[in-house]
Order: structure tokens, then C-alpha cells, then sequence
């Protein structure tokens, strides 16, 4: 009888809701038996899923921070013993020294600059200081002390040159280092230009005396040993969670569904800034980030693959700090992000569904990481890293059987990240 | 293949655990279908409500006797329909609940017999119907109309004879006819 068919079909396929009290109407009707316990076993589970979060959270943050600092730990011990030191006046004069062993009597030691040097021996206080002032000289920049790399003025001389110095007592240099006493402890001095003939043989490249000058990141900045920016590639693989009721509770033993390890990768470039040597303003676009999120779950009597995927666009603000001052390659980095949802897609066992109108298009949240900065010559480096992302909205944004609020979601991930940049001095 | 965010399963583990989280899904999932069934059984919103809501009271209450034979949203369909069944007796309260004369009073046109293509109608518009029927024939013509019951398993539920179950349909179902040909010719 079609008539069954239509009132059947009118009954059925309704699409009033009923109204809120009656939910509440059914919990106050259930509570009334074991309403106690429920409260407290609800409360005791609720600490227990936020603690294991957290902790969870903690100790990826201690793995970042131990891994900064065993990257710190050894680049320290990696030093080249006779590397140059640095020592900074309160003046800003940098003084450097040599941790070797030096005759202070012997002004080939004093002066030691390359295997090829001949020092006058009668060299005179005014010889010197007019050496130091008629010939442009390098200076020593503490940057780049392991690398020992002066970067002189367009002399047209490639040198490469250490500064020795009498270990902690320059007061004891000999009569006729006066000048380059003062050389050491004259705050003003300016960078002066030594004739190239002064000493024998010396001519093409050889290291040659220092004049000293203010060593500050300003000046740094200006002789063009920071870079005024770069740009880069860079490539993420990602653990990824999306953080909801369900991937807690499926930690319990006790669960039919239980959470799987899930990963994605994340492709993008980036660009930055210098706002000076150690501080940076960075910008990422990701054109490929991926939230994955698996699970294993017991549907109709089997156990089946659950796989939720979530594609965005991805567009991130960060500053970068380098802590350390004399390794000025371990940055820190923190900022916020901001993703536009491409699609979304739940995969059971092979079958697809597209899951775009469950989840909203936007999501933000904030990111903390750090990298190490591989230099591979002026204007290329390596810049491995770890970061934290962590989205502060919920992007699940409900459908007709579980609203908004009963499957509250936020995308998370621990992401080891690769790039290569290009400097622009 | 379901894709849900919870399979059935792990709903009713969690309903059997207590735990509220799951209950307002297995709710939630299946509220809005059991919501139109008691609007057609009850004729108005606020007894649809009532109806609703101890029938999913009795379901949580008894989820340790679904022994998974069958689904369980037609487990909860059968709870739904014996919570309305009762609750119609309880209020209906007299002998005269399947009073065919009850019906014939309503409609002085009962020759019109509407003979068009059925209307698409909404459950609003239909309630506007349903609800002025009484509620012996109402209920007679949602078991037969909707459920899918024979006359007999009618009779038998509602201790009544398959004559009168017969004949509370069959006049509720020309009333019906009756009211859309005056509304919708």
C-alpha cells in the first residue's frame, strides 16, 4: 500500500530536533542512581586524560631542550684549541688571544701571523703605529672565530690572520710593542691601514697585525657579516594528533578502539629577517600540511583501520633568538600559525568518505622549535630543527549525529624539520 | 561501513560503563528519527517529548539485555513503541479507547476520498492530521502503518480483537483521505 510508503517515509525522515530539556530531563533521570560515583569516577578519568596529555607534552619539551643542549655541549667540544677567544672589554674593544703558550720576549710570537712572516727586529714604536695606520687591516670578527675568516676591506688581499697576544698580561709586551699595546686597549682606535711593504715578504697573504675597533653587532651588521635576510625551502616530517575524547580514551587497555602512531609530512618555504645578529623575524608558508590522525577500532565484529586526514595551507610567524653569543648557530624560535583547511577525508579499511563539512576551514594556534644552523659557505646553510605545533580552536565543527561540543578536536604536532636557506648580505 | 565517529560498539560499551560522553551520542544519534515516531504516536509536541524521553530513559536502563541480535536502532525503535503504547493507555484511562464512532463524528465528508497523487508533507503539516484523530485509532494506524504489525500481533498487543483493529484502521485511514482531498484538491 503506497500509503504506508508516504506516511512512513514523512514519520521517519523528520528533521525537527527535540529540545535541549529532554537530554537533560534523561541525565537527571540517570544520575538519580549512583550519582556520587559517577561524578567522582567522571572527575578521576578527566585528571587522568589531562595529565597524560600534559605529561606527554612535558616530555617532549625536555627532549627539545636536551637535545639543544647536547648540540651546545659539543659544538663547544669540537673547538680547535688554538682558536681564538674572545675576550670583550667593557669598552667594546675585543681583545683575542691565543691559548698557547707565547714568549713574551719574542716578537716573532708576539707578532705571529702566518709561516711566511719576517718581523723586523728593530721595528719602532712609530714604525708600528704608522704600519697600523697607513695599511687597511682585517678585523677579527667573533662570529666567525672557528672559521678564523677576516673579512677585510677590498685591499684586494686574501688574509687570514691571528691575533696573539700575551695570555692575560698584555702589560708585559716588550718596549717596542708599545704601539700595539695600545692597539689592544685603545677603545677608539679606528681601523687603520698598514703599508703592504712594511714587512718583508709579506705582501699577498699574509696575516698581518690587527688594528681593534669596536666590536658591536651594529657595526657587524653594517660591515656585512649578518645577513640581511634569506629565504629558503624547508620540509617537515610530522607526528600528528588530533586531540579529542576519542584519541584519550582510546589510550585505556580496556577500549576496543585504540590509537595508532600517526605521521605527515609538511612542504613549504620560508623567508625571514634580521632585526639583528641574534634576533630574527621569520615567515613560513606551507603549501602541503597534513594532520593525520589513525586509529584501530572493533566496528561490526571486526577490527578495522580508522584513518582521519586533514590537509592545509599553512602560514606561520616566528622570532628567532640565538641564546648563546659566541654560537650564534642554536636558534630558538616561537610564534603562531594560521591553517586553511584543502580538505578532509576518513578512510576505513579503503573506503573513503569526504569529512570537509565536519571540520571548520580554519585553525591557529602556536609554535615553539629550535634549529641548528649548518653554515655551508656565505650564502647557503642546513638548518635542521624540532618544533611543537599546538592549535588552540576546535576545528570539528559537528554533523547531524555528533554536535560540535560532544567531539571537541585540536590539531597538535612534533615536527623535525629540514631546510635550506640562502643568505642575502 | 560506518563512518561514524564511534562504532556501535564502542558506544554501547561506553553506555554500559555509565559513561555520559557515550550516552549523549547513542542519544543524539538516534533522537531526531525517535522524535518524529512519538510525534506520530502522541499528536502533540509536549507529549512527544514526554514519550521521548522515558523511552531513552528505559533504553539506558536496559542496554545490558541488547544481546546484538539485530541493530540497535531498531532495538530502540521497539522500546520507543511500548513506551508509547503505555503511555497512550495510561492517559487514554477508558474503555472506550478504540470507540469507532469516535472517529466517524469527525468528518462530515467522509465520501471525499481523496484519489490524488499523495502531497509532499512535511511532519508539521502531517501532525496538523494526526493529531486530530483520537487516540485509539492513532495508535492502531502508527502500528499498522508504520511497524509494519498485522492485524492479529495488534489485537494481540493491545488486547483488543482483530475486528476492531481492522476496523480502527480502515476508518482512520479514510479520515486521513477525507482531510487531505478537503485540503489539498
Amino acid at each position: 500500500m503506497k500509503e504506508k510508503e508516504w506516511y512512513k517515509n514523512i514519520v521517519e525522515n523528520n528533521s525537527e530536533n527535540p529540545p535541549d530539556h529532554i537530554w537533560e530531563g534523561i541525565q537527571d533521570e540517570l544520575d538519580i542512581d549512583g550519582v556520587w560515583d559517577r561524578i567522582e569516577s567522571d572527575f578521576d578519568a578527566e585528571q587522568k586524560k589531562k595529565w597524560f596529555f600534559f605529561a606527554r607534552v612535558a616530555a617532549s619539551v625536555l627532549l627539545v631542550i636536551a637535545g639543544g643542549g647536547l648540540l651546545l655541549f659539543f659544538s663547544h667540544l669540537l673547538q680547535i684549541p688554538e682558536q681564538v677567544a674572545d675576550r670583550t672589554h667593557d669598552d667594546n674593544t675585543v681583545t683575542q688571544e691565543v691559548i698557547v703558550d707565547a714568549d713574551p720576549n719574542s716578537a716573532e710570537d708576539m707578532m705571529q701571523t702566518g709561516a711566511d712572516v719576517t718581523i723586523p727586529a728593530d721595528v719602532s714604536d712609530h714604525a708600528i703605529q704608522e704600519s697600523l695606520q697607513d695599511r687597511e687591516v682585517p678585523v677579527f670578527r667573533e662570529e666567525y672565530a672557528d672559521r678564523r675568516e677576516l673579512y677585510p676591506k677590498d685591499n684586494g688581499i686574501s688574509i687570514e690572520t691571528e691575533i696573539i697576544a700575551y695570555q692575560n698580561d698584555i702589560s708585559s709586551l716588550p718596549a717596542h710593542m708599545e704601539a700595539i699595546k695600545e692597539a689592544f686597549i685603545r677603545p677608539d682606535y679606528e681601523q687603520h691601514t698598514i703599508a703592504a711593504n712594511r714587512f718583508s715578504g709579506a705582501h699577498e697573504t699574509h696575516p698581518e697585525s690587527l688594528a681593534f675597533v669596536p666590536i658591536t653587532e651594529e657595526h657587524d651588521v653594517e660591515t656585512g657579516n649578518v645577513p640581511f635576510a634569506w629565504f629558503g625551502l624547508t620540509g617537515q616530517l610530522a607526528n600528528t594528533w588530533m586531540l579529542n575524547d576519542k584519541t584519550f580514551e582510546a589510550f585505556r587497555r580496556d577500549e576496543f578502539t585504540a590509537t595508532e602512531p600517526s605521521f605527515g609530512s609538511n612542504l613549504g618555504m620560508r623567508a625571514g629577517v634580521n632585526i639583528d645578529a641574534r634576533l630574527s623575524l621569520q615567515t613560513e608558508f606551507m603549501w602541503h600540511s597534513r594532520s593525520n590522525q589513525h586509529y584501530r577500532e572493533y566496528i561490526h565484529g571486526n577490527y578495522v583501520q580508522n584513518s582521519l586526514t586533514l590537509d592545509y595551507y599553512m602560514l606561520s610567524m616566528l622570532l628567532k633568538y640565538s641564546p648563546v653569543k659566541s654560537s650564534p648557530e642554536h636558534w630558538l624560535l616561537a610564534g603562531g600559525y594560521g591553517g586553511l583547511m584543502k580538505g578532509a577525508v576518513q578512510n576505513i579499511d579503503g573506503h573513503t568518505r569526504e569529512m570537509t563539512a565536519d571540520y571548520h576551514r580554519t585553525d591557529y594556534g602556536l609554535l615553539l622549535g629550535y634549529e641548528y644552523r649548518f653554515g655551508l659557505g656565505r650564502h647557503f646553510s642546513f638548518n635542521p630543527g624540532v618544533f611543537i605545533k599546538t592549535g588552540l580552536n576546535n576545528i570539528f565543527s559537528g554533523n547531524e549525529h555528533t554536535p560540535y561540543y560532544l567531539n571537541r578536536t585540536r590539531n597538535a604536532s612534533f615536527n623535525l624539520s629540514f631546510s635550506i636557506e640562502y643568505h642575502i648580505f | 561501513m560506518t563512518t561514524e565517529l564511534y562504532s556501535e560498539e564502542d558506544i554501547l560499551k561506553g553506555c554500559r560503563q555509565g559513561r555520559r560522553h557515550f550516552q549523549e551520542i547513542l542519544y543524539r544519534r538516534h533522537a531526531k528519527k525517535m522524535y518524529g515516531i512519538c510525534m506520530s504516536y502522541a499528536g502533540d509536541r509536549a507529549f512527544a517529548q514526554d514519550m521521548l524521553q522515558e523511552a531513552f530513559v528505559k533504553v539506558f536502563k536496559s542496554l545490558d539485555d541488547f544481546k546484538g541480535k539485530g541493530s540497535l536502532e531498531g532495538w530502540v525503535r521497539k522500546i520507543v513503541i511500548r513506551t508509547a503504547i503505555d503511555l497512550l493507555r495510561q492517559r487514554a484511562g477508558k474503555e472506550n479507547f478504540f470507540d469507532d464512532a469516535a472517529i466517524d463524528h469527525l468528518s462530515d465528508n467522509q465520501n471525499i476520498v481523496y484519489n490524488n497523487a499523495l502531497p509532499e508533507l512535511g511532519l508539521k503539516e502531517l501532525m496538523g492530521f494526526i493529531s486530530r484523530l483520537p487516540e485509539g485509532a492513532r495508535l492502531v494506524f502508527n502500528l499498522f502503518a508504520m511497524e509494519g504489525y498485522s492485524h492479529k500481533e495488534i489485537a494481540r498487543e493491545l488486547n483488543i480483537t482483530e475486528g476492531t483493529s481492522k476496523s480502527q484502521f480502515n476508518r482512520a485511514r479514510n479520515i486521513l483521505k477525507s482531510w487531505l482531498g478537503e485540503q489539498y484538491r
